[in-house]
């Protein structure tokens, strides 16, 4: 998987081994070392932890880098999503926002990168894809990564759009509801 | 209580025994539901295909506050039916909340042989079995005009028309429900309202007069808090109706579009007083047809300068406007 910016995840090696940008050397760059709620390790460079407007504040807040931090609400296989995304995008300039016109959004395609991105994450082993995405976008939209929550939105989004109501509810696994319930929905 | 021990490949460990519940990917914060739906394509897809956020409603009660969020924020009516299906929805929806309350945009387009049109809503009737304004409102129309204080939060109001009805348009009641009702009315574009015109029934449209009471001491429609910054008057036929309405804001509108009205039968309309009133804080300026002619001095003369607006007629120059 390409990276543009050095990645270690220090859970599977058992050790710190924090990469070094080749373009600077000279200089060391600044990492930040995040510990998800089920204990796993990442260690992560400062320009990729700021995709994230919550690190991005947190940092500006503490004037540093700080200890090792521990991120609520996200777990292991999130945040390694999270930080694969961020790695590649970190560079970008243009970056869907809430003030992009709806038509603007709608028109907006998936990239290339951004769609293998999404495929890897339906093909994890196993799980329901839905169960993926969603606990994903979850992660993005509590760590505030707006390209991140534009692209989970609009995949799932593309996920429920041609499909039935029923296959929908079998999809997200939502209860069927009574017929009292319908007659209200249907109101 | 069924217990069993579960494997949870995201995590790559086995857990605890867990109770056997549903997985919760659908509990997703409301917030995150809306910018889901709003990447749905707004397509118009009929049946049960979650293509039309309709559909996405149907899901679960869940959904539906973020589904009805989308629907209702900008609300399109085409026909009588659908305008009626709009009041009894958003009455059906008190209890919990008034759908009415949540639209931002509202259009009402009105379309060639279209019921609505042609039998009552919302047109005064001109010409034969004309009356003053208050005794010309059909039930549907008295209806609305009784809804109409529902849209608190409706920020613009677009009324277009279609083929050889253009000349139609809202009646002064429900342009004037609007104005005075809606705090949030930022932007009006519709034709100009219709307004009966005095003389007496069977009279032909080239006979009737604008009456002197059209410019009575008429209580102002809207008042010094509403935010109405951009009133466009487009293809309407009644210029006491445009200048009455105009008359009686008490906010002053930042853009003034007055367009279409090529012919006005010769008719002779008295230009009411604007100094000091709605026109105090114009910037810009749009006036066509009939209107540049007769009232192009009014605003340069209330306040100057104004800025011509590119869509300007070409047949009548604009800069007699600039100061």
């Amino acid at each position: 998987m390409f990276h543009r910016a050095n990645l270690r995840n220090n859970s599977k090696n058992g050790r710190s081994q924090v990469g070094q940008n080749r373009n600077s050397k000279k200089k060391p760059v600044a990492k930040l070392t995040l510990i998800t709620e089920d204990n796993e390790s990442f260690t992560v460079c400062k320009k990729v932890a700021e995709m994230s407007m919550f690190f991005k504040n947190m940092l500006q807040d503490t004037e540093g880098i700080p200890a090792p931090f521990i991120v609520p609400n996200v777990s292991g296989y999130d945040l390694k999503k999270i930080i694969e995304y961020c790695s590649y995008h970190c560079l970008d300039t243009d970056c869907p926002n809430d003030n992009d016109s709806l038509r603007s959004r709608r028109d907006r395609k998936i990239g290339h990168w951004d769609e293998t991105f999404v495929r890897n994450i339906i093909n994890k082993d196993g799980d329901p894809v839905i169960d993926n995405l969603v606990g994903l976008t979850k992660a993005a939209y509590f760590l505030d990564i707006p390209g991140l929550i534009w692209l989970m939105t609009k995949s799932i989004a593309n996920t429920i759009d041609p499909k039935p109501i029923a296959e929908i509810r079998e999809i997200f696994n939502v209860p069927v509801p009574s017929e009292r319930e319908e007659e209200i929905l249907q109101r | 209580m069924s217990r069993r021990v579960t494997r949870n490949p995201r995590r790559g460990r086995a857990d605890s025994p867990t109770r056997t519940l549903p997985k919760p990917s659908w509990r997703l914060l409301t917030e995150l539901l809306r910018k889901i739906f709003k990447e749905l394509p707004d397509s118009r897809t009929k049946g049960l295909c979650c293509a039309d956020l309709c559909s996405a409603s149907l899901v679960c009660r869940a959904w539906e506050p973020a589904t009805s969020a989308q629907i209702w924020t900008h609300v399109v009516i085409r026909s009588a039916s659908a305008l009626r299906a709009l009041m009894d929805c958003s009455r059906a929806s008190e209890p919990r909340a008034d759908r009415a309350a949540t639209v931002r945009i509202l259009e009402l387009e009105f379309l060639d042989n279209d019921e609505w049109l042609v039998g009552e809503f919302p047109f005064d009737n001109i010409g034969e079995n004309h009356q003053d304004i208050g005794e010309t409102l059909l039930p549907l129309q008295a209806e609305f005009v009784r809804f109409i204080p529902r849209f608190t939060g409706v920020r613009a109001l677009f009324v277009s028309t279609g083929g050889d009805v253009k000349f139609f348009c809202p009646s002064v009641p429900v342009t004037g429900a609007f104005l005075s009702s809606c705090p949030s009315l930022d932007v009006l574009q519709i034709p100009g309202p219709t307004l009966t015109l005095s003389g007496e029934p069977g009279m032909a449209r080239s006979e009737a007069k604008l009456g002197p009471r059209h410019w009575g001491d008429r209580p102002p429609v809207v008042g010094p808090e509403a935010m109405l910054a951009e009133l466009a008057f487009y293809e309407g036929f009644n210029v006491s109706a445009v200048y009455l309405l105009m008359r009686s804001l008490e906010q002053p509108v930042v853009e003034l579009v007055l367009t279409g009205l090529d012919d006005w039968w010769g008719q002779e309309v008295d230009m009411p007083s604007f100094e000091g009133g709605p026109l105090s804080k114009l910037v810009v300026v749009e006036l066509d047809g009939w209107y540049y002619w007769h009232f192009n001095a009014i605003p340069m003369r209330i306040r100057p300068p104004c800025i011509a607006s590119p869509s300007a007629p070409s047949t009548n120059p604009i800069d007699g406007v600039q100061s």
